[in-house]
């Protein structure tokens, strides 16, 4: 009895998830079912729109949405950076969004200079451009022994 | 009924009765084996159509019992089927939710002044926390 009633809810559990995947697709459109607005601001992902996860064409559709909220300049950007973005290994987007939270929870003052700060960063030698490890190098005369002496210990 | 509510006509009646009984009881033994069995269902039918108190009892007893063998059924489709609902419910709230976080930010890093190798170069990110730590 208990075995079936698992049966049961397994059976419920893989049916809910088959579900949800023929209602992710419904609500993410085509390439052709786009409004105009979203396909003009969406237009350098024409190409790659029907290889798109359900999942990725939502967010673009979302995006395209907050599009014409956005400066000129703006718009610019985006439609200049989208599609190299949308190429993107998921991976090194994930990883770049965890970046992009750690550099808004810098201070204020840092956070609105992070252009000039990516200039200077640029301009230093590719051995400045690498975070010093505090653990490869002592900081003070004696650090390094007193480190051997605690594995000997 | 008491004697004194007896009537002469309750009386002819009962004494009807008897002589057809007994009459009838004299000539069972001449009824062949075909008739008897046809008397016998007539006679049950007789009973069952005379006792309608005790055939809707039974029905409605029995569509009791029908009524708690499906219970258990209905219980555990009532169960399997909010399990259902709460997955389904669940799995859409989460995938709003983190589709509304990736956009917001995809949207801030696209438009950014910033160019997106910035976000892409992990040294650079480590470099500023090291540079704004020390």
């Amino acid at each position: 009895m208990a075995a079936t009633r698992l049966l049961i809810l397994i059976c419920c559990l893989l049916l809910s998830a088959a579900a949800d995947a023929r209602i992710t697709p419904v609500l993410a459109p085509g390439w052709s079912e786009l409004a105009p607005h979203q396909q003009q601001a969406l237009a350098p992902l024409a190409e790659d729109w029907d290889g798109m996860s359900a999942v990725s064409r939502l967010k673009w559709i979302g995006i395209s949405n907050r599009y014409e909220h956005l400066s000129a300049d703006e718009q610019s950007r985006i439609q200049a950076r989208m599609r190299d973005w949308a190429r993107l290994d998921p991976d090194a987007r994930r990883r770049a969004r965890d970046r992009y939270r750690a550099m808004q929870a810098l201070p204020a003052e840092r956070r609105n200079n992070l252009h000039e700060e990516w200039e200077r960063y640029q301009n230093l030698p590719p051995e400045g451009r690498r975070p010093q490890d505090a653990t490869s190098a002592p900081r003070r005369p004696g650090d390094a022994l007193q480190g051997q002496a605690n594995i000997i210990r | 009924m008491s004697d004194l509510h007896r009537s002469p006509e309750n009386d002819i009646d009962e004494a009807f009765g008897r002589h057809v009984a007994a009459y009838l009881s004299a000539g069972v033994h001449e009824v062949d084996d075909a008739v008897a069995a046809r008397l016998r269902q007539a006679r049950r039918l007789a009973l069952a159509a005379h006792r309608p108190g005790r055939s809707v009892l039974l029905r409605v007893l029995a569509c009791g019992r029908r009524a708690l063998s499906i219970q258990p059924i209905l219980r555990q489709t009532v169960a399997l089927a909010a399990v259902v609902v709460l997955v389904g419910v669940g799995d859409y709230w989460s995938t709003s939710a983190m589709l509304a976080e990736i956009e917001e930010i995809d949207a801030a890093m696209l438009a950014d002044e910033l160019p997106i190798d910035a976000y892409l170069d992990s040294d650079f990110s480590a470099w500023l926390r090291q540079d704004s730590s020390s």
